[in-house]
This record gives C-alpha cells, structure tokens and sequence, in this order.
C-alpha cells in the first residue's frame, strides 16, 4: 500500500478517524494497540509472511534490551537483526560475488526482499545500541516498543526514527487535534505533489534514457542525469514529507529528513541535508564506534571512507551501490582534508554547482544497472555522442520547482538572519485565501499527477 | 454561537472550493481546453468538435488554435461546393491535435502542393476501422479526386475485418447531451476524467501511454477478409471516381544498442500490400522513411517533450514527413 495510492487514503482516513474516536473514550493503551493493528495491518497488505519477521525483530530487541547489561544478549540484540537484514538482503549478492571470485555459475535462492527491512532493523539497532549505551531506559512496555517499531508512517521508507525521540511521545498526551490535522495533511499534500507530479513524470525520461543510452545525444544524457537528481530528490524527500505529515496527523513528530540537498557547498554539508536520519544513524552506531576522528587522521579517513562504503551497501546489494558509497567517502575525505572550509572553489554558486554536478555524477551508478551500463552513460557524454534530442518538459520544472524553493528558502533565512534551511508551505486554513491555495494544490495533484505504474524508489531498499 | 462559528466554516470552505475550482479552470483554458464532441449528421465521420472553438493542449505536446467552419482541426474552412483534391481520413493521428496547426500533415501538404486543395476530416478515435465504415459517406459529402486513409496497423481479427467489410459497427457516441455534456463544459472536470481513464489504462496495463502493436512478426490477417475488405473499399472508391491511398504509419521502439525497431508483423504487412496492389488501392509505407529520418537525423516521429521518448501520436516531424511522402506518392501518380 503506497502512500500515494487511493488504498492508502482510505486506510488512512480510517486510522485517523479510530484514532480520534479510541483516543476521546478509550485509555491511551487502546489507542496504542489499535495503531499497532493498523501499522500491522499496513505491513501485511504487502506480504501477510512477513509479520512475523517484523515481530521477531521487535521480540529480539526487546529482550536484549531488558538485559541490556549482559554483553551477550547485547550482541544477540545486534546480530538478530543483521542476520535479518543479511539474509534477505545480501545473501544473493554474497553468493554471486563469490562465484564471480571462484570462477563458478552464481547459484540463488528466491529471496522476497520484505519491504522496509532496511529501515525497520537499523531502528532495532539504534534502539538495542542506546539502551546499551545508557541514553534510554529499556522499554518495559512490548506494545510501545513494537509500536516504534511498525510505526507505519515510517515503517517501510523512513525516515530512520530513533527510540530516544519516538518513545517518550510514547507516554505523553499526544492527540489528533485539527491543528495537527491542518499542519500535516499540508505536509502531506507537499510531499504528493513532489512524488506524483514531479518525480515520477521524471522517472519517464529517465527511465528511457537509461534504457538505451546509446540511443541520445550526449546532452540529453546530461539533462537525464540531472532529471534523476531531481527524480530521487523529489521521490524520497516527497515520501518523507508524507510519512511526516502522516505522523503529524496522528499528534506525532518525526524529525526533518532532507534540508534543501542541492545548495550544499561541499559533499560534507550534502550529507548533512541528504537523508538526515541515515546520515545521523550512520555516524552515531557506525563511525563513531569505528573510532571517529578520535584515532589520528589517517583513521577518520579510514572510516568515513569505510562507513560511507557501509551506507553504500545499505542501498542496495549490488557493487555499484558500494562504489557510490565508495566514491562519496573518497569525496568526503578530501573535503576534510581540505579544510574546515572544504574543497576551495571560488564563490558560492561555484561551489554549489560543483557539489551538484559530483553528487549529479555519482548518481549514475546508484540508478545504473551495472558498471558496464554506467560506463555507457559516462562515456555518451564524455564522447559528445549524437542521437535523439529530448529537452525533456518536467526536467525544466524540476528545475524550477528547485530554484523558487531555494530562493523562498533564503529569502526567509536572509530576513531572519539564520542559515539557509527549508521549511513546508504551511498555509493558515482558517482564512479563504489559504484554504482556496490549498484547495488549488490538491486539484493541480489530481490534474498534473502521472498515473502510470511508479513505485517509491526508497522501496526497494 | 457554536453553531455559529461551524456555519461560517462551513461557508468559508465553500467558497474558498469556488475560487479553486475558477483558478483550476483558467489554468485549464491554455492547458487542457478540448471543444466537445457533436454528433455528425452527415456521416464521414461519428462527431466532430464544435465549430469555430479555440482548444489548446498541453498534456501530450503543447498546441492550440481554433477548429474550423465544420469542427475540424483544418488551417482553411469547407465552403459549400468547395472543390477537394485530397481527402486525409484518420484517428487522432492524423488529425493532428497535439502539433501546431500550420504543422499538421493537411497544411503541410497544401503549402507543398500548391493547386491542390487537401482537407483533413482526421479525428480522434476514428481508427481505421471507423473510416472503412464511414468512407462512402466521406466521398458522397466532399466528392475528392483522391482519398487517403490512414492506419498504424496492418493487422485486423477475423471479425473486425468482417465488421470492416459489412460496416455493420457500433457508432461512436459522442455524448454530448445529458449530464456528462453538461460536465463536459468545465475543462478542468474533463481533464479529471481523462486522468481518470489514464489510470485505469495504466492499472491495466501497467503504461500510460499506449504501446504500439506489438504482435509477432509472423502473424497475419486472414487472406479472404482481407481481400473482400479491400476490394469493397476500392470499389466505393471507384464509384465516385476517387483514388484510394492507405497510408501505413508503423510504431517504432528505441532498442537498447541505440537502433530502431519498427512496431507490427512484417508478414501482415506484406500481405496488406500485396492485397492492395491486387484491389488497385496504393499503399503507401512510412516505415522505410521513419527509418532513414532516424538512421540520418536521430529524429523520431512520434512522441513529444512532455511524454516518453518515441510514444504516442505523431509528432511535428512525423506530420513533415507523411505529408512529404504522400506529396511525392501523389507526384509519382500523376
């Protein structure tokens, strides 16, 4: 069930409306269960089987948790959820990567991917690892910790919501109010729009082109590399926006998750706008563990380059995944190398579009089936080849959509005095003006939306 | 005071819904402003759209412009007794909704053929078994020297080719009355239904643009229907002292390595040809020119920069170049 389908607003419309009934008549501990049934309920539609894996994820971090202080059932709490995660994710990909080693036909098992498996076992991680470390008594209550866990707003595409920051809304009066309902189906209706108009009429073009590079001239490449860009920007930081706006609904906040990417000066700022929750998951439960910058340089160098290969991996089972993460490690640690500052380029424009155009480039192998697939599209460009022309209509959008935000965005940060941050187009619902705005976004959603066949594509990981 | 203050609410979504709905609608205007269809009484074709009624497209292709005298997408009007040298009858393809209206193959092939009057009665889900049905009617109301119809397939069912030959299909509605014609005149509420419709072809099909045909290279039509089809329209032809072109537009597919394939079953196509030289009809073939326009010039002849590469109806390029082929078939003939 995908947040951008009818199945999901009727089940949502549902939920909200149980919620607000269960929560004015029932203790908060029905409340509790029946959106636990709900997030349950969500999962299953993909796959009922697998509930259960959710539910042993859920049950290990549980019990580790509660002896938290014994150093076994601390490693039995870490290894549960990566065995998991490695077996339905990467067991394949091992298998095929030995055989190409040895020399032998990669054999296969049919593994179903479960959706969100990636998402829901690093919240495990981070749960069993902070109660660990101290910053989180063990949860006590089993409905509230499965709860943070199948949260289904966040539950199969993120963003990545810690237990220190879910759980303790957990117990406080947290309620469906209409200014929570104004707020996050604002939010919501942002996040749809950047999803079903612009992302997935980009994924057409860049879809095509990916298909056959040979086929296009060499700055049609170009413009699709830069549509892709914009295509997994708009898709990811649109879902998040939904399952923020959905969350929010239901008197629940989740942290921002993308902070206006494309205007990063260097790959550093990037990846402090880029996926916040992954970015923040990766440096509190895998490179500071690795030792941090606290072992000389040579070694922070070491492992920011090792953890970003991780975050690779963590996309996708493929090698192409590892050598995107390999080359924005490589590029982080050049940045620190260079300075404070980062890489020197002169002027902020240049820098921003030297940042773009690098994270533009590494993309090509996160959306490229293959190296040798990548390679065509590197070397279409690089050999100024001829072919169709296509100055793709939705990518001039995408473009200019970017371009108002981040103007609007640094308007309001200039008045303020405050650094370049974005923010939702909150409107006030209570006069005509913002209710007639609003009306008029969702009716350009409904109009301009593409109605093809496009999953999210943070589904897959 | 309660009640009150849920009244004026209720009152302020109310009216903030209109002035949506006025701002959807002027939006609309230049986007999607399709005139409504009317039912033809005089049979060449199911409807038609509203006469001397502006239009402008942007959802496939960006065009706007005005149809003409009789609702039809034509750069000139039909004047009574208006004499007709070439007749170009087709779907949507043909008619060209989605380019300018000086790029469309009818005006094309007036600027080239400069003592020829050629005049489109394309029009939208008219495929070419509609024509078939509608032709005598077609030829009996504008009497042309040379009749062309258009097709992007070659192969028909069984039983489509004897509903071809017997003319015995259901008309098209035009459904211009009644509520839905009432809901018709809000642009935005149509481009609601045509999303509508997008989806449900999508969910179907998984696409939401149709795919050309995309049947085997080996199959074909059956050779008695196919011939008594042809021979019957050639005959219709023939009896108001008209030339019958088929104008044959295969759909065409970027491959991977970069080349281009041509949609459709060769055999049938052949066969197509063979069984309207044997009626006396010409067959005109676009394939091998979509070929060489991509093999040259890496121009494709349909699709449009707000759709997928190469899908879709006839592009600016696509009307250049059937227009070209048909002024030279109609050269050669002469």
């Amino acid at each position: 069930m995908s947040f951008a389908s009818v199945h999901f607003l009727i089940f949502f419309g549902i939920v909200l409306a149980g919620t607000a009934l269960i929560e004015r008549r029932f203790p908060r501990r029905v409340k509790e269960c029946f959106l636990l049934l709900a997030s349950y309920f969500f999962y299953a539609y993909w796959d009922w089987r697998f509930c259960a894996l959710l539910l042993f994820v859920t049950a290990t971090s549980y019990c580790s948790a509660k002896r938290s202080e014994s150093k076994a059932a601390f490693v039995a709490g870490i290894v549960a959820p990566l065995i998991v995660l490695g077996f339905f994710k990467y067991f394949n990909f091992f298998l095929a990567s030995v055989a190409a080693v040895i020399g032998r036909e990669p054999g296969a098992l049919r593994i179903i991917l479960p959706v969100g498996i990636s998402f829901y076992t690093f919240q495990a991680l981070s749960y069993v690892i902070d109660v660990r470390r101290g910053k989180l008594a063990a949860e006590h209550d089993f409905i509230k910790l499965a709860l943070y866990i199948s949260f289904f707003p966040q539950l199969v595409a993120g963003p990545i919501v810690r237990a220190v920051h879910f759980l303790p809304q957990l117990y406080e009066e947290r309620r469906v109010t209409v200014e929570n309902i104004k707020w996050g189906i604002q939010v919501f209706a942002f996040g749809l729009f950047k999803k079903i108009v612009l992302a997935d009429h980009l994924s057409v073009f860049v879809d095509d082109v990916y298909a056959a590079p040979p086929a296009f001239h060499w700055a049609t490449i170009v413009l699709a590399a830069v549509s892709y860009s914009m295509q997994i920007y708009f898709d990811f930081s649109g879902y998040s926006d939904m399952a923020i706006g959905c969350a929010k609904c239901l008197g629940y906040d989740f942290h921002k998750n993308f902070d206006l990417p494309y205007i990063s000066q260097n790959v550093t700022e990037f990846w402090r706008r880029w996926h916040i929750s992954l970015s923040g998951w990766l440096k509190e439960y895998l490179y500071i563990p690795l030792g941090g910058n606290r072992r000389g340089e040579h070694r922070r160098y070491v492992n920011l380059f090792l953890t970003m290969l991780l975050g690779g991996l963590w996309h996708g089972a493929d090698w192409t995944f590892v050598f995107w993460g390999g080359l924005n490690g490589l590029a982080l640690c050049l940045d620190k190398a260079a300075g404070k500052k980062g890489i020197a380029l002169p002027g902020r424009l240049l820098r921003v579009f030297g940042t773009f155009a690098f994270i533009t480039f590494t993309w090509i192998f996160f959306r490229a089936d293959s190296f040798a697939a990548a390679w065509t599209v590197i070397r279409g460009v690089i050999s100024l080849q001829d072919g169709i022309r296509q100055p793709f209509f939705w990518s001039f959008v995408g473009l200019a959509f970017l371009l108002i935000g981040t103007v609007a965005a640094d308007r309001k940060a200039a008045k303020k005095g405050e650094k370049v941050s974005g923010f939702y187009p909150v409107l006030d619902l209570n006069s005509i003006w913002g209710l007639t705005l609003f009306f008029t976004e969702i009716g350009l959603i409904l109009a301009l939306a593409y109605t093809g066949e496009n999953p999210f594509v943070y589904f897959q990981f | 005071m309660r009640k009150g203050k849920i009244t004026s609410q209720i009152g302020r979504v109310i009216l903030a819904g209109i002035f949506a709905f006025l701002i959807l609608s002027a939006f609309c205007l230049f986007y999607y402003n399709v005139p409504i269809h009317h039912a033809n009484p005089d049979g060449s074709t199911d409807y038609k759209w509203k006469a001397n009624d502006f239009y402008a497209r942007g959802t496939e292709g960006f065009a706007m412009g005005r149809t003409n005298n009789e609702g039809f997408l034509d750069a000139i009007d039909c004047e009574a007794g208006m004499p007709i040298d070439v007749l170009l009858m087709g779907s949507s393809q043909i008619e060209g909704f989605n380019v300018a209206m000086e790029d469309t193959v009818a005006a094309r092939m007036n600027d080239q053929l400069e003592h020829k009057t050629v005049y489109s009665i394309g029009m939208s889900e008219h495929v070419f078994e509609t024509c078939c049905c509608n032709l005598e009617a077609a030829l009996e109301r504008y009497r042309p020297a040379c009749v062309v119809m258009e097709t992007a397939g070659c192969l028909f069912p069984d039983e489509m080719l004897s509903v071809m030959a017997e003319g015995s299909r259901a008309e098209l509605s035009s459904r211009a009355d009644g509520i839905i014609g009432l809901l018709q005149k809000s642009d935005y509420l149509r481009l609601l239904y045509a999303q509508k419709e997008k989806y449900q072809k999508a969910q179907a099909s998984g696409q939401e643009i149709d795919l050309p045909d995309s049947s085997g290279d080996d199959a074909q039509n059956d050779d008695i229907l196919l011939a008594q089809l042809l021979q019957k329209l050639s005959d219709t032809a023939a009896a108001h002292g008209a030339r019958l072109i088929i104008l044959y537009h295969p759909g065409t597919e970027v491959q991977a390595d970069g080349s281009l394939r041509l949609t459709g079953s060769r055999k049938a196509k052949e066969q197509f040809r063979a069984a309207c030289a044997e009626a006396g009809i010409d067959f005109l073939d676009m394939s091998e020119r979509f070929l060489a326009e991509y093999e040259s010039a890496h121009v494709l002849p349909y699709g449009f920069s707000n759709t997928p590469v190469g899908s879709g109806h006839l592009n600016r390029q696509g009307h250049a170049m059937i227009a070209d082929e048909l002024c030279r078939l109609l050269a050669e003939v002469e």
